[in-house]
C-alpha cells in the first residue's frame, strides 16, 4: 500500500510504538525515530515535537527511565531505558490493540467480506 | 559556536536557564546532530542537511514543564473582568466610608480608574478581540504559581506592618506612658477603624495574580 496514513489513527499508539523500540534496548531520541521509521517499512516518519511529548509522557509515568550517555561529538546523549512498568504496559497495549482490531474489523469491514 | 548549537540555543532563548532546561536543549541539540550527520552521510549537501534538521523542529513551547496553550483572547477578557469586578467592589466599600478623611479622595480616584479601566475593556472587546478570536499563546503555569506566592506573601508583610504602624500611631504613646486610651466619640472611633483595615481593601491585588492560573487552566485548549 504505502500511501499516506492517517495520523490520527497512529497518534493513539505513539507511547507503544516508542516501548516497542525501548523493549529491544536502550536507545536514544534519533535512533528511536529512526527504528520506528525502519519498523514501519518507512512508511511512517515520527516528528520530532511527538517524539519528546511522548517520552516526557512516559518518562513522568515512570515507564522508562533515562540516563546521559558518553560524551560524543557535540555533547551527551540521553538514553531512555524502559522499567518492569513500562513493559507491563506494553504488553496490556498490544493485548488491547488486538482484541480492538478485531472488533474494529467486524465493524467496518462488516460479517463475512473480508476485503 | 556550530550553526546547529546556535540555532537550538535560539529555540530556547526566552526561557530562563535552569538545569532541566539546560537539558532539553542539549537532548534536542545531539539528536538534531545525530540526524544532520546520519543525512550527510546519506549523500546530502551540508546546507541541504542542516535545512531538513531546522524544519524538523521549530518551536520547544510545547516541551517546558508546566507550560501550556490557553486561548488568549477569553483568557485575557474574564481577567479583566474579574479585574473591574475587584475595582467595583472596592470602589462600593468606600462610598459610604467617604465621610471620613482619609477615604474621602481614594473614592474619586477608584471611580476614575475604574472609568478608564471600563473604556479600555470596551476598547478591548472591540478591536482586539477581533483580531485574536482564535489566537493560542503558551504561559507557564509554574511560573503563575509562583509569582502568586511571592505576592500573597508580599501583600501579608505589607498589610502586617500597616497593622502594628496603625497601633504605633494611634497607641504608641499610651503603652509607651502607660496612659489608659482614650477616644473622641463615634467619629474618631471609626475613622481609627477605618486606618485599621482599609489596607485590607488591597487584597484584591493577591487575588488577581492568583486568577492567572485558576483562568489559564480554564481556558487550556489541545
Amino acid at each position: 500500500m504505502g500511501g499516506r496514513i492517517s495520523s490520527d489513527l497512529i497518534r493513539g499508539h505513539i507511547d507503544t510504538m516508542i516501548l516497542r523500540v525501548l523493549y529491544e534496548n536502550d536507545n536514544y531520541g534519533y535512533e528511536i525515530m529512526k527504528a520506528i521509521y525502519r519498523n514501519s517499512d518507512e512508511n511512517y516518519d515520527l516528528k520530532e515535537p511527538s517524539l519528546y511529548t511522548s517520552l516526557k509522557r512516559l518518562e513522568s509515568q515512570k515507564m522508562i527511565s533515562s540516563y546521559w550517555g558518553d560524551e560524543s561529538q557535540g555533547g551527551r546523549r540521553k538514553y531512555y531505558k524502559i522499567t518492569p512498568l513500562g513493559l507491563k504496559a506494553y504488553h496490556s497495549a498490544v493485548e488491547e490493540w488486538n482484541i480492538a482490531r478485531d472488533l474494529i474489523d467486524k465493524l467496518i469491514k462488516g460479517g463475512n467480506c473480508n476485503e | 559556536m556550530n550553526k546547529l548549537k546556535e540555532y537550538v540555543d535560539s529555540l530556547f532563548r526566552k526561557y530562563r536557564q535552569t538545569s532541566k532546561i539546560r537539558d532539553l536543549k542539549e537532548e534536542v541539540y545531539t539528536n538534531l546532530e545525530a540526524k544532520r550527520m546520519d543525512l550527510i552521510a546519506a549523500g546530502f549537501s551540508p546546507d541541504e542537511a542542516f535545512d531538513q534538521v531546522r524544519n524538523s523542529i521549530t518551536e520547544v513551547d510545547s516541551l517546558i514543564e508546566g507550560n501550556i496553550k490557553i486561548d488568549r483572547f477569553s483568557f485575557c477578557r474574564e481577567r479583566m473582568q474579574w479585574m473591574l469586578i475587584s475595582l467595583l467592589s472596592v470602589w462600593v466599600i468606600t462610598i459610604p466610608l467617604r465621610v471620613f478623611y482619609s477615604v474621602f479622595a481614594l473614592s474619586y480616584l477608584l471611580a476614575f480608574v475604574i472609568l478608564i479601566a471600563g473604556v479600555y475593556y470596551i476598547y478591548f472587546l472591540k478591536q482586539r478581540g477581533k483580531q485574536c478570536q482564535k489566537q493560542t499563546v503558551y504561559v507557564n503555569i509554574l511560573y503563575y504559581r509562583k509569582v502568586k506566592r511571592v505576592v500573597w506573601v508580599l501583600w501579608s508583610m505589607y498589610f502586617l506592618f500597616s497593622f502594628v504602624m496603625t497601633t504605633c500611631v494611634y497607641f504608641g504613646s499610651n503603652l509607651w506612658f502607660s496612659r489608659p486610651v482614650h477616644i473622641d466619640g463615634p467619629y474618631a472611633l471609626g475613622n481609627m477603624l477605618v486606618n485599621y483595615f482599609l489596607p485590607l481593601l488591597t487584597i484584591v491585588i493577591p487575588f488577581i495574580f492568583g486568577l492567572n492560573e485558576r483562568l489559564a487552566l480554564k481556558y487550556e485548549v489541545e
